[in-house]
């Protein structure tokens, strides 16, 4: 039932411009079914400068079906979870036609980051950050842009710093990342929600 | 499954040319039945008045019937598929340009091969737009919708129409 031809012309016809689309779209293996993609943060927003992966798995029924996208790139957003990367968008559920493509959809998530949608959010917690106290919204997504997002990795005392940048206390940000064997998410969750 | 039975015979029709006239008349009875509410946009308040009316009370009806669930709102937006009788009716026209891309697939249209064309003049390979039109009513391209067999969603229809002209906006949906 899978359009393969189709789904092999998309990946083909989406990698000729990703350096002016600033989106990719690459095999997951040599299965048709579970593709990547990444999108690149738009300029001028708290996402600027990072690169997020996006998980992509084709239903049996693409393209008459949705394709499945999820955030692998941790992100601070309204419409996206900043616990497992579920999107809501309108055009990855009933909003779908099969005219549009992984192209489409990928460039229609990069513009979902330039324009969050907070009255219809996926995470609530971060909605009513962005609605009622935004400098803080900006500041933590852009902390997550920095500290998820972009590739180079930073070394200890640098995650130290941003950790206590963003207000926790340097004696618990040093243990809880000694604790997590220096993850960065991981000891942010902790610190999050301890 | 009941659709492609009805294209099959359908191509039958349109090829051996006896079915020809028996296919038509079906189709414009049909389209008269069934495209009644996709006229609305045209023909102005005198119209729609009796529409809005008679909906109001079928919402009212149904509401009470299904146990306050309100149709209009849990349908707009839904997976409802193309009204059979709309699809039949569809025309079939033979592709006499090169360049014409069929955008479910994505592959260029065969001049000389049949396309099915929408009312919004959008033109599909007839095996790429009926799974379509099994899910959904609207136009891949352009979200053009089609009528439905689903009563709440036709109701649902005229509902946010009048809404929309109750608002000063385009009718059209
Ligand atoms: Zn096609
Ligand atoms: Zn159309």
């Amino acid at each position: 039932m899978l359009d393969l031809s189709r789904v092999q012309k998309e990946l083909t016809e989406c990698n000729k411009d990703t350096a002016v689309s600033g989106v990719t779209l690459s095999l997951n293996g040599s299965d048709l079914t579970h593709l990547a993609g990444t999108i690149t943060g738009p300029l001028g927003t708290p996402y600027e400068g990072g690169v997020f992966h996006i998980d992509i798995k084709l239903p049996s029924g693409y393209p008459f079906e949705p394709p499945k996208m999820q955030f692998i790139t941790k992100v601070w957003h309204p419409n996206i979870s900043s616990q497992n990367g579920a999107i809501c968008l309108d055009i990855l559920k009933d909003q779908w036609s099969p005219a549009l493509t992984l192209k489409t959809a990928l460039l229609s998530l990069q513009a979902l980051l330039s324009a969050p949608a907070p009255d219809d959010p996926q995470d609530a917690v971060v909605a009513q950050q962005y609605l009622r106290n935004h400098p803080t919204f900006v500041a933590t997504a852009k902390y997550w842009t920095e500290a998820f997002a972009k590739t180079a990795s930073i070394g200890i005392e640098q995650k130290v710093q941003k950790l206590v940048e963003m207000g926790f206390p340097e004696a618990l940000v040093r243990s809880t990342l000694e604790m997590v064997n220096g993850d960065e998410n991981m000891a942010l969750e902790q610190l999050c929600s301890g | 499954m009941a659709m492609c039975e009805v294209y099959d015979r359908k191509e039958r029709g349109l090829r051996g040319g006896a079915g020809f006239d028996w296919r038509l008349r079906i189709a414009e009875h049909l389209m008269e039945r069934t495209l009644s509410a996709a006229e609305l946009g045209a023909n102005g308040w005198a119209v729609i008045g009796r529409y809005v009316d008679t909906a109001s009370k079928c919402r009212r009806l149904l509401e009470v019937v299904s146990g306050n669930r309100r149709p209009s709102e849990e349908k707009a937006g839904a997976e409802v598929a193309a009204s059979v009788t709309a699809v039949v009716a569809l025309p079939s026209v033979e592709c006499q340009r090169k360049g014409w891309e069929c955008v479910i697939c994505k592959e260029e249209i065969e001049t000389g091969r049949d396309v099915c064309v929408l009312p919004c003049d959008h033109g599909f390979h007839w095996g790429c737009i009926l799974p379509w039109l099994r899910k959904r009513n609207t136009c891949p391209y352009c979200r053009f919708e089609l009528p439905t067999d689903d009563v709440f969603f036709e109701i649902g229809r005229v509902w946010r129409c009048a809404v929309r002209m109750g608002m000063g906006e385009n009718p059209i949906i």
